[in-house]
Formats: structure tokens, C-alpha cells, sequence
């Protein structure tokens, strides 16, 4: 196992990329930021990272689009995958769920230190 | 003359065949055509039954019997009229709107039918039936018998178009029901659009505010006012997200969108438990006992939707944490009666006043008492849950002592226990 884990955040609201990426790497975490799938897929086949953080909703279309690039062109790609997402439309995240995601969280439900001990946890295990 | 309606035509056609073999050819050897004519037994008689006919066809107009002249003139021997109407045709009266189809059937002894064709009376279906003499084997008269075009339209509508009408009427009818169908479904689909839409475009910029503040409180060179303040910021965040969240929630389930319940079997000792759970830190925040009483079954398998029903204890369980004293204790106990099943959520709270309690389920709505102590909240956590709660046929029900504590009373009937 590496010392410091690395982590993908795929989010298109600045805003949200900021305080995620800032969280992580406070918790010693290196942190590649992403904000559309298209450049999201781009790093994982660049950097591999051990997690990812994958926004639902983007102007690109979809994360279920670049998750089933993903599964479709890198099938040995096994890091975790937490979705998260402010929408509560069960179809579109039954559709996500599809791609063999590790989770979903409601965003708003959690804070950063939630996020950061379950991305922890996946990595543990 | 038209050639359409061809059923109609040929049904007044008939008529006057029948009414012409009524009468007897030899008599109208009597008839001169001339005004003399109104004295003779004849001609009464004649007059007497073609009038008896016309007056049980109430659809015919005129039913009439006319000659042609040496002159090849058609003229009337008799008619239905009564002989002071003014429509009335005395005996020689020369026709002389007479149409080729009526002289027709002088010279070819066959029956015609013709119209809608006008004259001075008005506008008319006529059928022509020729009387023949035996002997002679000669035309000696027609019998004409009128029906009003007019009337023969709504004939028309009715005997043709009508059923064509109700038949389109049938069809509109279920088409409109079609679309209303499709503009409710369309409605609802637009509704489910736009709580999801709201849901993530509200709850986005809240949890920016929720995750910047908890980043700047993770500094920790802040000075206590300032820490301090940014806390504020940060529950409001949360307290604002989870007003949000319970409003759309409602708006979901209210809006017909969330309408259809996901029954599966469900371990609601299971469920209880498992929120109790999600609720370990807040309760141990406020030296609070949250426990499930000897009572409750270890298990208790009913058929419900495991999400809402989730929901719905959540929002129960919460609400009794919320309200409850330090050092309180929540608890959880069962009781059946008869297929109810009730599970029992009591706290040792603050209570609500009993003028209030009535208002606890309607949502917006807060008791005077919860509203000046120190706890957030929307109150739409209960009016979700009692929703929840009766969309599986069930009741959520309050009872409460002020100053001494509430208990919440979940039922559900046996219909939806699976052993």
C-alpha cells in the first residue's frame, strides 16, 4: 500500500472542486482535479488514481456517460468510485449505479470530514 | 336528381308503389280532371283514402294522384290536402313545374324517385308510381307522394350521419381522454423534472456554503469570534439543506411524483434499529438513551416500502431526539391490536401544548414552545412522515403531555405483515 493515496475529484461546480480538493489534501491526500467527464476520463488513464470522486450532474452529460466509457475501455479499472450528486431522481442514479460505482452520497447531506473518513474506509479495505 | 342516399330514395319509392296498388285502376275512369269531378262518389272515396294515408305518414307532405293531359300536360286529378287549404290543388289543376322524371313515368310506366326538387309549395323528395289500366295496358294516372327535403336531410343525419356523429363523437371522446391522460402524465413528468432540477440547484450552492465554512473552520489559527461566526454559517447551511430537502421531499410525495410505493419485505424491529443507529452521536452529544423496549418483536416482517418507511422513523426519531431533555431517555415499545400493529415512539421532552397538537401534521407548522427553544427545524419532518405512513394504509398519530413528553404512534395492519 502507497503512503499517500491519490484521488480524482470530477465535479464541475468550482466551488465544490475547491473544497473537496482543499479537504483532501489537508488530510495528505494527492489530489488531480477534474471539471467535465471528458477531462475527468483523460486523467484517470494518465494518473490511475486509487479514488474517485464523480460528480452525477455535468454540462458534458451525465457521469454515467464517462463511467461507461470508463468500464467499456479500461475494464481492469478497479479504484473506488463515490458518486455524488444533489439530484434525488432515483432513475439517474440507478442508472450510475449500473457501473459497478463503489457508493452515492446526497452531497448536501455530508460534510467534507464524511466524505474524506469513507473514502478512507474504501481504501482500507 | 341526385343519385346519392340511394336507401332513402328507394324507401319513398316503395311507398308510393304501395300506395298506388291501393288504388283501383277502373275508378279513375270516372275521374275527368275537372272541378266536376268533386261531386263523384269517385273522386270522394279517392280523396278520402289518399288523405287516410297521408295522415298516418306524418313524414309525407303530399300524397296526390295527377294525369296528363291531351296536350301532354300533367294536371292533378285529387290530392291529401283538405279542400279549404290553401295548398290545396283543385281537380285539373295543371302542374306545370312537372319535371322530365314525373312526365318520365307517364311514358316509360315505371316508378322514378327525384329531388330535392323545388316548386311553388317547396322544396321536395318526390316519388312517382304510374297507374296502369289493365286493359289498355295505357298510363292513366301517378301517384305522387312529397316528402320535405328538408326533412328528408335530417332523415339523412339521422339514418346516415348520425351514426357516422356518434361514432366520431365516440372517438373524440376517447382521444381527449387519451391526451388528458398523456397531459397528466406529461404534468407529472414535468413536476418529477422540476423538484430534481430545484433539488440540485438549491442544494449545490448550500453545500458550497456548508463545505467552505467546514474548510475554514479546519484552520486552526481562527480567533474565537471568527470561528465562532463561521460555525454559525456552517449549521445554518445544514439547517437550510435540510429544510430544503424535507420541502422537496413533500412536494415529491404531494405532487403524485413519489406516489407509487417499492413494497418489499422489511425487518422493522431491523429498521428502528438502524436508525437509532444513524442518531448514536447526536444522542450521545445530548447524554440521551434511545432504546427499544422488551415489547417490540425481534423481528417484525412487514411489506412496506423500505426507503419511505425509513424515512418516515427517521423523521419520528428525530423529531422525539430533537425535543427530548439531557439525560432523557427515547424509547420504542410495541403493541398489537387485533391486525394492527403499533409501534410506539415515546420522548421525555418539552410535550405539546394540547391546543397545538392537532397541528403538528400540517406542515410549516412549529409549536409555540418548539419555536422558543433552542432547536432547529421546518416542521415538515412529521407531515412527511404521516404522509409516508398513509400511503402504506396506515396512521401516525400524537399524543402529549406538556412538560412531560410525547409519544408518536406509528400503526400499520396485518394486510402488510409477511410471517
Amino acid at each position: 500500500m502507497q503512503d499517500t493515496h491519490s484521488i480524482l475529484i470530477v465535479e464541475d461546480d468550482e466551488t465544490l472542486r475547491q473544497a473537496l480538493a482543499e479537504k483532501f489534501t489537508h488530510e495528505g491526500f494527492t489530489v488531480w482535479e477534474a471539471h467535465d467527464g471528458l477531462e475527468g476520463f483523460k486523467m484517470i488513464e494518465e494518473h490511475l488514481p486509487d479514488a474517485i470522486i464523480l460528480d452525477l450532474v455535468m454540462p458534458d452529460g451525465p457521469g454515467a456517460d464517462m463511467l461507461r466509457r470508463l468500464r467499456i475501455e479500461m475494464p481492469s479499472f478497479e479504484s473506488p468510485i463515490v458518486v455524488l450528486t444533489n439530484s434525488n431522481d432515483s432513475d439517474t442514479i440507478a442508472d450510475v449505479m449500473q457501473h459497478n460505482v463503489t457508493t452515492y452520497l446526497i452531497k448536501a447531506d455530508h460534510s467534507l470530514s464524511d466524505i474524506v473518513t469513507l473514502v478512507s474506509k474504501m481504501l482500507e479495505s | 336528381m341526385q343519385q346519392v342516399r340511394t336507401d332513402e330514395f328507394r324507401h319513398l319509392l316503395e311507398r308510393s308503389q304501395t300506395i298506388a296498388q291501393a288504388i283501383d285502376p277502373s275508378g279513375i275512369a270516372y275521374l275527368s280532371g275537372s272541378a266536376a269531378d268533386t261531386d263523384s262518389i269517385v273522386y270522394q272515396e279517392l280523396k278520402q283514402r289518399i288523405t287516410n294515408i297521408r295522415s298516418v305518414n306524418p313524414d309525407v307532405r303530399f300524397v296526390y294522384l295527377m294525369g296528363q293531359g291531351s296536350t301532354q300536360e300533367i294536371f292533378f286529378y285529387l290530392d291529401s290536402e283538405p279542400e279549404d287549404s290553401e295548398d290545396a290543388s283543385p281537380p285539373g289543376q295543371v302542374y306545370t313545374e312537372a319535371s322530365d322524371v314525373l312526365i318520365g313515368t307517364f311514358t316509360h310506366q315505371t316508378s322514378s324517385v327525384e329531388g330535392p326538387s323545388p316548386d311553388r309549395w317547396g322544396n321536395w323528395i318526390s316519388a312517382f308510381t304510374p297507374i296502369v289500366d289493365r286493359e289498355s295496358g295505357r298510363v292513366i294516372a301517378v301517384v305522387g307522394v312529397d316528402i320535405a327535403a328538408r326533412e328528408f336531410i335530417y332523415a339523412q343525419y339521422i339514418n346516415g350521419a348520425l351514426p357516422a356523429l356518434l361514432t366520431l363523437l365516440i372517438l373524440v371522446v376517447l382521444i381527449a381522454g387519451y391526451r388528458i391522460r398523456r397531459t397528466e402524465d406529461e404534468v407529472l413528468d414535468l413536476k418529477s423534472e422540476f423538484l430534481s432540477i430545484a433539488a440540485h440547484e438549491i442544494r449545490t450552492p448550500l453545500t458550497g456554503i456548508r463545505w467552505a465554512s467546514e474548510n475554514i473552520l479546519g484552520d486552526h489559527t481562527l480567533t474565537a469570534p471568527v470561528r465562532q461566526a463561521v460555525t454559525r454559517i456552517e449549521k445554518s447551511a445544514v439547517v437550510l439543506i435540510d429544510r430544503v430537502s424535507s420541502l422537496l421531499n413533500v412536494s415529491r410525495l404531494e405532487s403524485g411524483v413519489d406516489a407509487v410505493l417499492t413494497r418489499t419485505s422489511t425487518d422493522m424491529t431491523g429498521l428502528v434499529s438502524e436508525v437509532i443507529r444513524t442518531f448514536s452521536l447526536a444522542a450521545q452529544e445530548k447524554s440521551l438513551n434511545m432504546v427499544i423496549a422488551p415489547s417490540v418483536p425481534s423481528q417484525l416482517t412487514m411489506y412496506v416500502d423500505r426507503e419511505r418507511m425509513k424515512q418516515a422513523l427517521h423523521n419520528i426519531l428525530s423529531n422525539a431526539l430533537k425535543y427530548s431533555r439531557s439525560h432523557g431517555v427515547v424509547t420504542v415499545s410495541y403493541t398489537q391490536e387485533g391486525s394492527w400493529h403499533r409501534l410506539h415512539i415515546a420522548d421525555s421532552g418539552i410535550g405539546i401544548p394540547a391546543a397545538e397538537l392537532t397541528h403538528v401534521f400540517t406542515g410549516y407548522y412549529r409549536a409555540k414552545n418548539a419555536r422558543e427553544s433552542d432547536t432547529y427545524g421546518s416542521g415538515f419532518g412529521l407531515h412527511l412522515a404521516q404522509k409516508i405512513v398513509e400511503a402504506h394504509g396506515g396512521t401516525l398519530t400524537v399524543t402529549s403531555e406538556e412538560g412531560v413528553g410525547t409519544v408518536f404512534t406509528l400503526s400499520l395492519r396485518t394486510c402488510g405483515v409477511v410471517h
